[in-house]
């Protein structure tokens, strides 16, 4: 029985289905990645998984038991870290502390201590008097992530908790759920940032279109790629007899076309560029810019989807 | 500037429904409360009196001659101390004590709970009814005595009721009245349309600002502000927009007032027009300067109360100015664009006087509009400093 | 969750925004001030108390009219000229009848004083507003009103008034009170001819000749007697000034600010997630609504006492019975939150506020005049009459003016259980709505 199992959830917006049929596991004490567009359905899994929306279709199961049938059980136990700020920015860092700290039956003495105990944490000790509109980006993501810890979930769920800030919060996050795991907490992280999945999460679910279109770890992912590299090449022009001059060329396994860039799968080495020259000058053509990628998430992702993981 | 402008338009085709429900229901209510004081209502008074009392019964007779109130005869007083209680009734004039003409008027009561005008008017009519009573009975009395008390009482009757029919209606003397400026008299039935058709008219122009405010929340008031526009193009297309609007809302003021509530708008198309197009831009003005100070919808919506009320009230669009006591107040109204638009407007409809009797209002209403729109586009500058 | 830190947080929150706060305690009381200012004491005198400048113009001569009436006399067969000597003519004298005896008169100058001008500068000082009217006392004046005094004649009198603009209520007390004069005088020429008449039909006509000046001399010395009424009240307390009448118009007017203001915070929280947040705490909607309805209700009742207390040390108002005031501020606070509720939940499920802000910008005012808070009702069409105490503000201005009045909570119970009833009502549609729009745990 997994902490977390998951069973073909849907969920639909009048004609759309943000997600179709999902169904994953996830084991006590491990970091799951989930990544994926703007759009994949990512947000609405984790909200039903939090029990704020309520499936369609299909089931959670926490513990072994539905969070349907009783939502209370992982309520308790779930911290939950939006991708906005959930604060009141009016009041004081104390206050929503106190607040937040409450509304998950903390009290007196308990309540006071955890206050003090996550203000150190996140590193805000100094500010927790000043109202949360006076503090930095940086600062109200911390706050945001420190109100979620205050009632020592066993589950965590960062929602990008890293967009838009700068690189000394961003690291001081990421120390901080290394941290959180290694006291054995269950984090579920989604995120844009590939590098932050790649060095956080044990197992990553790439979503697209409200599916899951890939699972595994890094290396499991980046084997789904059969090539290890990927020529990304920029022509004055692109036509037709370019591509087809480049689809034959050995070792070439793939050629897509991404905002006038050709992108080549291949394991060839890059001595292959000179065969791309030769082709270039045939058709009169030049190149622009010349990228070579090993295999990433980001190519990982490209090659499933056809679409980058940022921003489309 | 021009952008702001269209943006706005766009704004509006968005929230047009609220735009159309403020039209109506200003207009409605204009017409609402002009027709309120069109003279056809009377309020309810009540009588006291014994119907085997003659004296009484003259009395109550000659107060609702006058007809001034929807007078009702008091069939239980606890019943009509009720009535007057529950606000159904002004108050009850109680003559029971009045037995007979050498009763002093000490015998006579007001029964109330509120005070008001109507009161003490009703108290000086009484006087004069219980004067021309008293002399006419007093006068049959001596003239009796001038014919050796040989009249019978039906003569002496008959003699008071003369006199009081000749003191009443063949007076020897008729007081003409007219205005120094020739126009018409004071109408409060006029006065209490004006009054509110500028009081209702400030509710679309000042959510037509608060777009500003909206903005703000939004941030996007933010980048404008840090673009290279300068405050007055910040706010000159917002200006222009709830100029227009205002304007439009005027328009509909004027032609059902005319066509639908049977208002005369005096006869100076020209007059009515220019003061309500200045009124307009005055509080436009105003409105912008208001808006840059505050900073959240709550704060603009409950300001909007204070503002709109507060000024209102001092602009003497709810009741004569003439009544306030207060020197200062009386002052203070003179800073209030309704004010002016109030005299403006009264000057043509209500007084009957042409154009060139609305110069001087004109001029005060652009003369505010122009200082408060300079006070706005100063607030924005030393806001722009702060934040620079 | 512990409700209290529910409603704690609510306050805290609502409270943060100084702004806001200030114009909703502060404003209600602010503007009841400016009315105390306005119209403290218009209603209870009816008149200003300062007297009304007039200016009288004499387009007569009264040396002329008496030579007039000397020869009206000789014309006439109705008295021997020689037979009236100065003293008829001193005691039928109009100017000192009108001048010293009336407008000079300590009553009257309280009231008006005068100043005798020509044409011309009146009229400047009309424009000036120095004065604020001008009486015209005609060619032949004194003539024709000695003609009125001294014989069977009766000369009619067109007095000018002239009034100048924004005065019409000073000169309708002026002119109500110059009438008195004329009509004393009316009053007797109209004896004077009865009994003539009757003193023909009676066949003593010499008789009533004989005396009749000395009848009309004494009819004429009988004073205009200043009159004075009762006053009471329909309750054991002072009346009801239009001071205290508005402030309480103010407060149910800003009482539904704060409903409308209230409306806006539960989707706020929608908006920045932190509702969103605590239903994922485990923190149900019902208890968040319920926390915003009472919060609501605290927030009014807070309104309401500080206007009540400001009014009453600052101005002496009595708004009656104390315990009765409070079962009123609670039931009255209790049915405003109700709608505040209402819009709440609308604005939530629609997740716009465009109904709100609809509510703020123009149902406020259009409330706040049907149901009294600018005008007395029963100044108002009939239709307003009987619906007015029955729209929500309406009705909690008619108890607490009837409760000022004396009136006992029984009788105020048509109005109470109108009040009831519409909290109640705007309750269960918000439940309605709010179940309909929502599935279970969906946000």
């Amino acid at each position: 029985m997994a902490f977390i199992e998951v069973r073909n959830i849907e969920k639909h917006y009048k004609e759309i289905k943000a997600v179709k049929g999902v169904s994953f596991d996830i084991e006590k004490g491990k970091v799951i990645g989930l990544l994926g567009p703007n759009g994949a359905g990512k947000s609405t899994t984790i909200s039903m998984i939090s029990t704020l929306l309520k499936p369609d279709k299909g089931e959670v199961f926490f513990e072994g038991e539905s969070i349907l049938k009783n939502p209370i059980k992982i309520q308790k136990k779930l911290g939950i870290v939006p991708q906005e700020i959930a604060l009141y920015e009016s009041l004081s860092a104390y206050d929503n502390l106190e607040f937040w700290g409450s509304a998950y039956g903390l009290k007196k003495a308990k309540l006071k201590e955890r206050i003090k105990e996550v203000a150190k944490l996140i590193g805000l000790e100094d500010r927790l008097k000043k109202p949360v509109k006076s503090f930095s980006g940086g600062m109200k993501r911390r706050l945001n992530i420190g109100v979620a810890l205050l009632h020592e979930p066993e589950l965590l769920i960062m929602d990008e908790p890293t967009v838009g800030i700068d690189p000394q919060s961003r690291n001081h996050i990421l120390d901080t759920v290394v941290k959180l795991n290694e006291k054995g907490m269950t984090i579920i992280y989604t995120s844009h940032y590939m590098e932050e999945v790649e060095k956080l999460c044990d197992k990553i679910y790439i979503m697209d279109e409200g599916e899951i279109v890939a699972d595994g770890d890094i290396d499991q992912l980046v084997n789904l790629v059969p090539k290890n590299k990927v020529f990304k090449i920029g022509f004055n022009k692109i036509n037709d007899d370019l591509i087809n001059s480049v689809k034959n060329i050995d070792g070439v396994e793939d050629v897509k076309i991404k905002d006038g860039i050709l992108i080549i799968d291949t394991n060839r080495s890059e001595k292959m560029i000179n065969e791309l020259v030769d082709i270039a000058s045939l058709y009169k053509l030049s190149i622009e810019s010349v990228d070579i990628q090993r295999v990433n998430l980001e190519t990982v992702f490209l090659h499933l989807t056809g679409k980058a993981l940022r921003d489309e | 500037m021009y952008r702001i402008f269209l943006l706005r338009i766009k704004q509006m085709k968005k929230e047009y429904i609220i735009y159309v429900t403020m039209f109506i229901v200003s207009i409605v209510l204009t017409g609402l409360m002009g027709g309120a004081f069109d003279g056809v209502h009377k309020s309810k008074v009540f009588l006291n009196y014994d119907n085997n009392n003659s004296i009484q019964v003259k009395i109550a007779n000659s107060l609702i001659e006058k007809d001034a109130y929807n007078y009702t005869k008091v069939t239980s007083i606890e019943d009509a101390k009720e009535t007057v209680k529950s606000d159904d009734a002004l108050f009850i004039i109680d003559l029971e004590e009045y037995k007979d003409i050498e009763s002093g008027s000490d015998k006579i009561s007001f029964i109330y709970g509120v005070e008001g005008f109507d009161l003490w008017q009703m108290k000086m009519n009484l006087q004069g009814v219980l004067s021309t009573l008293e002399r006419s009975y007093k006068f049959a009395q001596n003239v009796n005595g001038i014919f050796d008390n040989s009249l019978n009482q039906d003569e002496i009757g008959k003699i008071s009721d003369r006199y009081r029919y000749l003191f009443e209606n063949k007076k020897i003397y008729e007081i003409q009245t007219e205005r120094l400026d020739q126009g018409n008299s004071y109408s409060n039935t006029k006065h209490t349309a004006i009054g509110y058709t500028v009081f209702f008219s400030m509710f679309i122009i000042l959510f037509g600002v608060g777009s500003i405010v909206r903005d703000r929340e939004t941030n996007a008031w933010k980048r404008l502000t840090v673009s290279p526009l300068k405050e007055w193009q910040c706010i000159g297309g917002t200006l222009i927009f709830t100029f227009f609007i205002g304007c439009i809302q005027m328009c509909l003021y004027y032609l059902s007032g005319k066509y639908m509530f049977g208002v005369t708008w005096g006869n100076s198309n020209l007059g009515v027009i220019t003061v309500m197009a200045s009124y307009v831009f005055s509080v436009t003005c105003l409105s912008l300067f208001v808006v840059t100070l505050l900073k959240n919808y709550v704060q603009l919506s409950a300001f909007s109360a204070i503002f709109i009320t507060g000024t209102s009230m001092l602009g003497g669009t709810m009741w004569p100015l003439e009544i306030v006591q207060n020197k200062i107040v009386r002052n203070l109204a003179n800073f209030t664009p309704q004010k002016w638009a109030v005299e403006g407007l009264e000057n043509i409809a209500m007084y009957g006087k042409g154009v060139e009797s609305v110069k001087t209002p004109v001029l005060v209403l652009l003369l505010m509009g122009a200082v408060m729109f300079i006070l706005a586009v100063i607030s924005l500058r030393l806001q722009r400093g702060r934040n620079n | 969750m512990d409700f209290l830190k529910l409603l704690r947080k609510d306050f805290k929150v609502f409270f943060s925004d100084p702004a806001s706060v200030s114009i909703l305690l502060i404003m209600p009381i602010v503007l009841s001030s400016i009315l105390s200012l306005a119209l403290g004491g218009t209603f209870s005198s009816g008149v200003r108390t300062s007297p009304v400048p007039i200016a009288i113009v004499k387009e007569y001569d009264k040396e002329v009219d008496n030579k007039l009436l000397k020869e009206s006399f000789d014309k006439s067969n109705i008295g021997n000229l020689e037979q009236m000597d100065q003293d008829m003519f001193d005691k039928f004298d109009i100017e000192k009848l009108f001048f010293d005896g009336f407008l000079d008169n300590k009553d009257i100058k309280s009231l008006i004083t005068y100043e005798i001008l020509d044409k011309k500068t009146a009229y400047e000082k009309l424009d000036k507003g120095k004065v604020y009217s001008i009486l015209i006392l005609p060619e032949n004046f004194s003539y024709d009103l000695m003609t009125n005094m001294m014989t069977p004649y009766r000369n009619k009198v067109n007095l000018e008034f002239i009034e100048g603009q924004g005065r019409e209520i000073r000169n309708t007390m002026v002119k109500s009170i110059i009438s008195q004069f004329f009509d004393e005088i009316s009053s007797s020429s109209v004896m004077k001819n009865i009994l003539i008449e009757e003193g023909i039909k009676r066949d003593e006509l010499d008789k009533v000749i004989e005396v009749l000046p000395q009848f009309i001399e004494e009819q004429g010395n009988q004073n205009i007697e200043k009159r004075e009424f009762i006053d009471k009240t329909v309750s054991r307390k002072t009346p009801i000034t239009s001071v205290q009448y508005y402030t309480i118009g103010m407060l149910a007017m800003f009482m539904l600010f704060t409903a409308g203001s209230h409306s806006y915070e539960l989707l706020n929280e929608k908006k920045q997630k932190t509702y969103q947040r605590q239903i994922v705490a485990g923190v149900k909607l019902k208890k968040i609504l319920l926390s915003q309805y009472v919060s609501a209700v605290l927030f009014l009742i807070l309104q309401q006492s500080l206007l009540f207390i400001f009014s009453r040390l600052v101005f002496k108002s009595d708004f009656g019975a104390l315990p009765n005031l409070i079962t009123l501020m609670i039931v009255s606070a209790a049915a405003m939150a109700g709608l505040s509720l209402l819009l709440t939940v609308i604005a939530f499920v629609s997740e716009n506020y465009a109904v709100s802000s609809v509510f703020q910008n123009v149902l406020i005012y259009v409330l706040a005049l049907l149901g009294g808070s600018y005008l007395p009702l029963e100044v108002m069409p009939k239709i307003i009459q009987t619906i007015g105490p029955f729209i929500l503000n309406g009705g909690i201005v008619k108890v607490f003016i009837q409760n000022a009045m004396g009136v006992s909570i029984g009788k105020m119970m048509p109005y109470l259980i109108s009040l009831i009833i519409q909290g109640v009502a705007f309750l269960v549609a918000g439940i309605i709505i709010l179940s309909k729009k929502r599935g279970v745990s969906d946000v």
